[in-house]
């Protein structure tokens, strides 16, 4: 036995110098063996993978903790790091993958079943496996899923494999036709098989090709643009993606394997080269499509079909991952290593010769396509994989001009080249914000410049280069003409929380403002600014708006805890001081955040109070928001919950459940009618009826019975009012608050396939210049219903103030990050004397009372303060006669422009839109005061609403800057493939635009006005308990049949 | 890119530690999903075996040929085996009236491995059943069952609805050998 034991040693002690550390897979028992980092989802119960390099976590059966829907997703990956990790602290690790699920064309697995198929205790791979069925994860494109998804019983596996000693995990996915009706399964067109990846802001994509860094225009501007074809789908093509990230990076590449979608439609892919596969049609905001297996025409009962693709691990930038990629060497799969040479060198700066680190180096092939990034490691040196060819580099830093190599060198394969290049050594400006007695104050500091060209191009064309990864400048949005006044950018924003800073930038000539938000003037100054030199600005700011009784919030704000932000909770806090906003409200996308340790950090305790809240943010039903809630510092999401299949109501009140006091909670609904995340959009709302009506999309969700017969969440009848606010006013776009109506003059873009309306006509049609565009709905009786094509968010709320709900309308950023100003636009509350002075004092309640009773005003810029017989918004005024006095006191800092203010009566007896009682011309003026009038009407109908209105005309450039770099909606990529499939667009032109400038705007919320004294009613609000870890609950029966086929068994 | 090289001495421990698991019962992971209609009970059950010493004596024991590998037939066997193991201790009734547990199909997973090694193993059963009476609501239905190796065992159990009455909630439980899980009857619609 003794030798038996010392023979085994020596083998166990063999085997052990290979090394190699086995993979290991298991169901995770203590957060101690969880990833860890930003993103990171994962929880006690799901599975991990791990060999020591990498490791993963797949989520167990259950609803999405990330934007998907289904569990059994890929939720955490990151590389092996040496960091703590305790059982109630978890990891510190450094996971920035949000999820990863296969997609059958449009359609994810549900899984039923998620288990360990091996271990990896045999020295093999570990493996996790996921089974399920189809389950449409989208449904506005459930009519796609219809027409190209046969109709049989096929099961889907997903496979996680984990090899030892291998960076990168390799995911094998199986469809399985096991129709208990022996059908076999018909594919009717072409479809692609792939992945849906939500990596997450923070995680920078790079798709070699034309593309590098910006998949934003790169669809929008060449691959969009292309003719639809139904034979193929518009997309970039690629060998891989990949990312660069904070110390992690990713990469998704395929094996040849049934990797034949793009390759047997090459035709229509020119720009594809011999080693692409993948097709990537959608790339947006946090979602990215990547698809490349093309299904048998014909699948037999029986058969199976697989495709397999790789996601790789690297340490932070496209380099490191491309080189994993590369090296995959998979017999089983067929996937071979890819020859390449090494491109490298250094960066150094000019004059001193200093290395530069941290500095991002792109690799230019002599095509002009890009293929690959590197960052520069200490001593400045930086290099990259390249398949043969000839290359230059080109380094980027945020502030020095880029530098671009002189000519290009040639790589060969196992080869190696050097380029090294020399940048520009910054400026540097120290900058001091003071108010008038003297003291730093938090404020913001713009940095403006002036750009050369002129014409119609815009400035992402020649000031700014997004594939090498150039970071967007803000741009005026002003034609260019040789006026230097209509071609200004800014070359930064800076957030000074505590008054004063000191920051490097490119040498030059700028014009530095100084400002504090809407209720501060702007000083600015010239200075030029010196290559080594540090030059100093000192500024003095005056409140030149001071509101006294009033504080101003931001109801809807996002932070890096959002998967689709990268904005730190330092940064975030400060940039809500350095605006002059009082209350900054935490409303993360299902995660809830407690702003309050970094207030404290930053010492801003005196200028910013916080509240907590949370965005529950489904995938189509809407994004609703609550405040102030309790935080549940234990769960992973502190308190976020499931909203999948559940109707409107149900997570209203469970919202509630979640508040500090589930009666005095308001529930917000955001953005109601911005595409498939408006909550208005997703039930149809009729804008005059306040009700559903039949669905005028291409894409309505799908309202069909679920499995189990059970009602679709998105019946008409789940449609739900139990709300308190609305958010109708959303960042910096009119086009969400602003019914479409036809411009004088459209601005570029295809003619509509909709004819101009004919004497009589109006809807269906292009009607006349200043006209609401409108289509005719056929209801279920048989009448006929008028409903905007573009319907605006005011309107509808006007709608519903006539139905005499006191719903709150607000005005919220909706700030994902520097782009979208804090507080722009921003919410006042007229809370009292606990407004005045120190923000310590601020009582919280006085905030959420104010929003609750309608003593809320919305604005960006102008200030209005409205009484009607003396009382305030939000209350009753008795007028037995119809008569009132309405008093109008508008106010703006100097840069505000206000040109007119409009006076609306709506209520029961209104017509389409409230009537306007009148429009009073404002005099341009750069005094605070801007109208003090009384004015005195007649004939105020019993059950009516009085809300007055301001607008500018001028832009508010630089506080504020243009809606400049419009997303592109997952329903704006879908339109894209159903307009493939021949849905189109009828309205061409004549679409809302999404792009503009910044443009003051301010409404009051209703002073009601009745005829009589009425008693109003208020019940309570419904409630449903929260629990912290909620199970998954389908609420409904399981098919029993369905969840035995989804065990995996062996061939018989 | 960081790799851990064991040393001797934790080399050892896992040897050691390897050589204790052998030594352990491996466990038997049993639940039962069952879903009663007006006139019938359908069910899943599924049980998994931890990898170990049990499943290497399962393994064996299906070995008819000892070749140390489990064909067609022998994993027939094995399957067949492991029914009887799964449904042995099961006991349903419906107010008293016994319901003889019927399984309409099984499968058998060997976790990719076909030999008769100590890999884990894994059954799936769909029970259908047909009960005599028609249920009434107020009766009960009564299930009492235990893993092979005695340890619990996860029920639970789903009421399909009349067409005029709601969705009763799932009764859940963990049977401890001994026990028995009550589930009162509501108003029941037909099997779906």
């Amino acid at each position: 036995m003794r030798r038996v034991l010392w023979l085994c040693l020596i083998v166990e002690l063999g085997s052990c110098t290979k090394g190699v550390q086995p993979a290991t897979a298991f169901k995770v028992n203590n957060r101690a063996q969880l990833v860890g980092g930003q993103r990171a989802l994962g929880d006690v119960g799901d599975f991990k993978l791990s060999n020591g390099i990498i490791h993963a976590i797949v989520q167990d059966v259950g609803y999405s903790r990330g934007f998907g829907a289904f569990g059994g997703s890929l939720i955490d990956v990151d590389l092996v790091r040496a960091n703590k990790a305790s059982a109630t602290q978890g990891v510190q690790g450094n996971d920035y993958f949000t999820e990863m699920f296969p997609a059958f064309f449009l359609q994810a697995i549900e899984p039923a079943k998620v288990e360990v198929t091996a271990d990896g205790s045999d020295g093999g791979p570990a493996i996790i496996t996921v089974s399920g069925r189809g389950g449409d994860f989208i449904s506005i494109v459930k009519i796609a899923n219809d027409l190209l998804i046969p109709k049989v019983d096929t099961d889907y596996q997903v496979q996680y494999i984990l090899e030892p000693g291998k960076q990168y995990l390799k995911v094998v996915t199986t469809v399985f036709n096991h129709d208990a009706q022996h059908r076999d399964s018909q594919y009717p067109l072409a479809i692609p098989f792939g992945f849906i990846t939500l990596l997450g802001e923070g995680q920078h994509l790079f798709v070699p090709g034309g593309a590098g860094f910006d998949m934003r225009y790169y669809l929008e501007e060449v691959v969009y643009k292309r003719m639809s074809m139904l034979e193929a789908l518009p997309g970039a093509v690629s060998s891989m993606w990949a990312t660069e990230g904070n110390g992690v990076s990713y990469a998704l590449a395929a094996s040849p394997e049934n990797a034949n979608y793009m390759p047997t439609h090459r035709d229509f892919y020119p720009e594809a080269t011999a080693r692409d596969s993948l097709l990537i049609p959608i790339a947006s905001s946090s979602f990215l499509g990547t698809f490349w297996a093309r299904p048998p025409t014909v699948l037999k009962y029986n058969d199976s079909f697989s495709f397999t693709g790789y996601l790789a691990v690297g340490s932070g930038d496209v380099a490191s991952v491309q080189k994993v990629i590369y090296e995959i060497n998979d017999g089983e799969r067929g996937k071979k290593p890819t020859p390449y040479g090494t491109l490298s060198g250094r960066v150094v700066e000019a004059g001193s010769l200093a290395p530069l680190d941290n500095i991002s180096v792109v690799i230019q092939a002599e095509n002009g396509t890009y293929q690959s990034q590197a960052r520069t490691q200490a001593k400045g040196f930086f290099s990259a994989p390249v398949p043969k060819g000839r290359y230059r580099v080109i380094a980027v830093d945020g502030v020095r001009t880029v530098a671009v190599a002189d000519g290009y060198v040639d790589v060969d394969e196992k080869g190696a080249a050097t380029q090294n290049l020399t940048m520009e050594r910054p400026a540097e400006l120290e900058v001091t914000v003071r108010d008038t007695q003297g003291r730093l104050m938090p404020s913001k500091v713009s940095v403006e410049a002036v750009y050369a060209q002129t014409g119609s191009e815009p400035p992402r064309h020649f000031l700014y280069d997004l594939k090498v990864g150039e970071r967007f400048l803000p741009s005026d949005l002003a034609p260019d003409t040789d006026d230097p006044e209509t071609r200004r950018y800014l070359e930064g924003a800076w957030l000074l929380p505590s008054g004063s800073t000191s920051r490097q930038l490119r040498p030059g000539h700028y014009k530095v403002y100084a400002s504090r938000g809407m209720e501060y003037a702007v000083v600015a100054k010239e200075v030029d600014v010196k290559a080594g030199v540090r030059t100093r600005l000192d500024f003095a700011l005056d409140q030149v708006l001071p509101t006294p009784g009033w504080v101003s919030g931001d109801f809807h704000v996002h932070s890096i805890n959002s998967v689709d932000s990268s904005m730190g909770l330092d940064e975030r806090v400060a940039s809500y001081a350095a605006e002059g906003v009082d209350v900054v409200t935490s409303t993360d996308h299902n995660y809830v955040t407690d702003f309050v340790p970094t207030v404290d950090k930053l010492k801003l305790n005196d200028w910013l109070k916080s509240v907590v809240g949370l965005e529950l943010t489904s995938l189509e039903m809407g994004h609703f928001n609550a405040y102030p809630l309790a935080l549940d510092p234990g769960a992973v999401t502190h308190g976020s919950f499931r909203w999948f299949r559940r109707p409107p109501g149900e997570l209203f009140a469970q919202l509630r459940g979640l508040g500090k006091d589930p009666q005095q909670t308001i529930v917000q609904v955001n953005h109601p009618r911005d595409t498939v995340l408006g909550y208005f959009n997703a039930f149809n709302i009729g804008t005059y009826t306040g009700t559903p009506i039949p669905p005028t999309s291409s894409f309505p969700l799908d309202t069909s019975p679920l499995p189990d017969g059970g009602v679709s969440p998105y019946d008409p009848s789940n449609f739900s009012l139990d709300f308190d606010a609305l958010e109708v006013f959303n960042g910096k776009r009119d086009e969400l608050i602003f019914t479409r109506t036809v411009p004088a003059v459209p601005p570029p873009g295809p003619e509509p396939t909709l004819k101009p309306c004919a004497p009589g006509q109006v809807a269906d049609c292009i009607p006349g210049v200043g006209e609401i565009i409108h289509t005719k709905v056929t209801l279920p009786d048989g009448g006929t219903q008028l409903q905007p094509a573009f319907p605006g968010a005011l309107d509808e709320w006007f709608t519903l103030l006539g139905q005499g709900r006191h719903i709150t309308a607000t005005g919220n950023s909706d700030s994902h990050g520097p782009k979208a100003e804090a507080g722009t636009p921003r919410t006042y509350m007229k809370v009292g004397d606990t407004a005045n002075g120190s923000m310590r004092g601020l009582s919280e309640a006085a905030v959420m009372d104010a929003i609750r009773r309608g003593n809320v005003l919305v604005t960006n810029g102008p200030f209005i303060e409205v009484t009607v017989n003396g009382q305030e918004m939000g209350t009753t005024v008795v007028a037995p006669d119809g008569a009132i006095d309405v008093h109008i006191h508008v106010q703006a800092a100097p840069w505000v422009d206000v040109s007119r203010v409009t006076v609306r009566r709506g209520g029961k007896t209104m017509g389409l839109h409230p009537d306007i009682l009148e429009v009073i011309p404002v005099k341009p003026s750069d005094q605070v005061e801007r109208l003090d009038v009384v004015k005195h009407y007649t004939g105020i109908s019993d059950g009516s609403f009085i809300v007055v209105d301001a607008q500018g005309d001028k832009d508010m450039w630089p506080v504020q800057t243009p809606y400049e770099q419009a997303s592109i909606e997952i329903s704006d990529a879908v339109g894209v493939i159903g307009a493939a499939f021949g849905f189109g667009n009828k309205y061409g032109k004549y679409k809302p635009v999404k792009v503009q400038q910044c443009k003051p705007y301010a409404f009051t919320n209703p002073v009601w006005v009745d005829r009589t004294l009425k008693q109003s009613l208020k019940a309570p609000k419904r409630v449903l308990p929260v629990s912290a870890s909620e199970p998954y609950e389908p609420g409904h029966l399981v098919d029993l049949r369905r969840l035995y086929g989804a065990f995996h068994s062996d061939p018989e | 890119m960081a790799r851990s090289t064991p040393t001797r001495s934790s080399a050892l421990a896992v040897l050691l530690l390897g050589f204790a698991a052998q030594g352990h019962t491996a466990g038997f992971h049993k639940r039962l999903l069952l879903q009663v209609s007006r006139t019938a009970l359908d069910g899943v059950l599924t049980m998994d075996v931890d990898s170990g010493e049990r499943c290497a004596q399962l393994r064996a024991g299906a070995d008819l040929d000892h070749d140390g590998l489990l064909d067609a037939g022998e994993r027939q066997q094995l399957k067949d085996r492991l029914t009887t193991m799964a449904t042995r201790a099961l006991r349903l009734d419906i107010s008293g009236a016994k319901v003889a547990v019927v399984v309409t199909s099984a499968k058998l997973n060997l976790r990719d491995d076909f030999t008769t090694g100590s890999g884990g193993v894994s059954l799936a059963l769909l029970l259908g059943m047909v009960h005599p009476y028609a249920v009434t609501p107020g009766m009960t239905l009564t299930v009492e069952d235990t893993a092979p190796d005695f340890s619990h065992v996860e029920i639970e159990v789903q009421q399909v609805p009349a067409a005029d009455a709601g969705l009763t909630p799932a009764s859940k439980g963990s049977l401890e050998p001994g026990q028995k899980l009550k589930v009162r009857l509501e108003a029941l619609g037909k099997r779906l």
